[in-house]
């Protein structure tokens, strides 16, 4: 007897690409904008450049949080979700896959986050007026490591049919 | 000093019956799925050689269907199942 829960059909490749693209565009137009913030260059633009620009980040956390929403949930998209015990050998072996590679790009994040303040040296001084950019920048962490795995399973999977 | 090594080539494909088998025994890849205690989405990539099964699955496979497991899973393009039993169109 199958104890498997039934899943919702897999959407087509090219549509959980899209939302991944939306997602990781998103986080990558938030990452750009937060970190002009802390190192002054956003400060430093002419004013009339900076409304355009936090449009921008408003629309890249438009993104984050469209793909978030739908990240959140990866049997919504009909991906594997839950304990092992509840999932097939393939579906173990797909999310075993995204975890380790997930967890790469954290290590390698943690890296190159630690060798950059390294680098700043005695310059960390500078960034406490800038608290709103390291806050966001931590949020921006937290938006990614949790739905990291599933966005590379969405974005990697194959079309069921 | 360790010498750096190639990465491990690719294996060859997975042949499978599975798709005849299926049709012969009028079944959808639900039904198939709920026999063998998997999602149906993973009799779809075994079809397609996406995926090569563990042992386990392929025995569960094997006796399901009553068959060996190299009748239903080959290294080499399997034959028609008829060819192989009764040796081909005479």
């Amino acid at each position: 007897m199958n104890t498997l829960t039934a899943p919702r059909p897999l959407p087509t490749r090219a549509h959980r690409r899209r939302l991944v693209t939306v997602y990781a565009t998103g986080l990558l137009t938030a990452l750009v904008v937060s970190l002009l913030r802390l190192t002054g260059t956003f400060d430093a633009v002419a004013s009339g450049l900076r409304l355009p620009l936090l449009i921008v980040f408003l629309l890249a956390a438009a993104g984050v949080l469209y793909g978030t929403v739908h990240l959140a949930f990866p049997a919504r998209l009909g991906l594997p979700q839950g304990r092992a015990a509840d999932l097939d050998e393939r579906q173990v072996a797909r999310v075993a896959q995204a975890n380790t590679v997930a967890y790469r790009a954290l290590a390698l994040t943690v890296l190159l986050g630690a060798e950059s303040v390294l680098r700043s040296g005695g310059h960390l001084t500078a960034l406490q007026g800038r608290q709103d950019a390291v806050q966001g920048l931590m949020l921006l962490v937290l938006l990614t490591l949790p739905f990291l795995p599933t966005a590379i399973l969405a974005w990697t999977e194959p079309d069921a049919d | 000093m360790v010498a750096k090594t190639n990465r491990r080539p690719t294996p060859p494909p997975l042949h499978n019956r599975l798709p005849v088998l299926r049709a012969e025994r009028g079944l959808s890849r639900q039904d198939l799925a709920a026999a063998v205690d998997v999602n149906y989405q993973t009799i779809g990539y075994l079809e397609r050689g996406e995926y090569a099964p563990s042992l386990d699955l392929a025995f569960r496979l094997s006796e399901y269907f009553g068959l060996p497991i190299e009748a239903i899973f080959s290294r080499a393009p399997l034959t028609p199942l008829s060819e192989t039993v009764y040796g081909g169109p005479t």
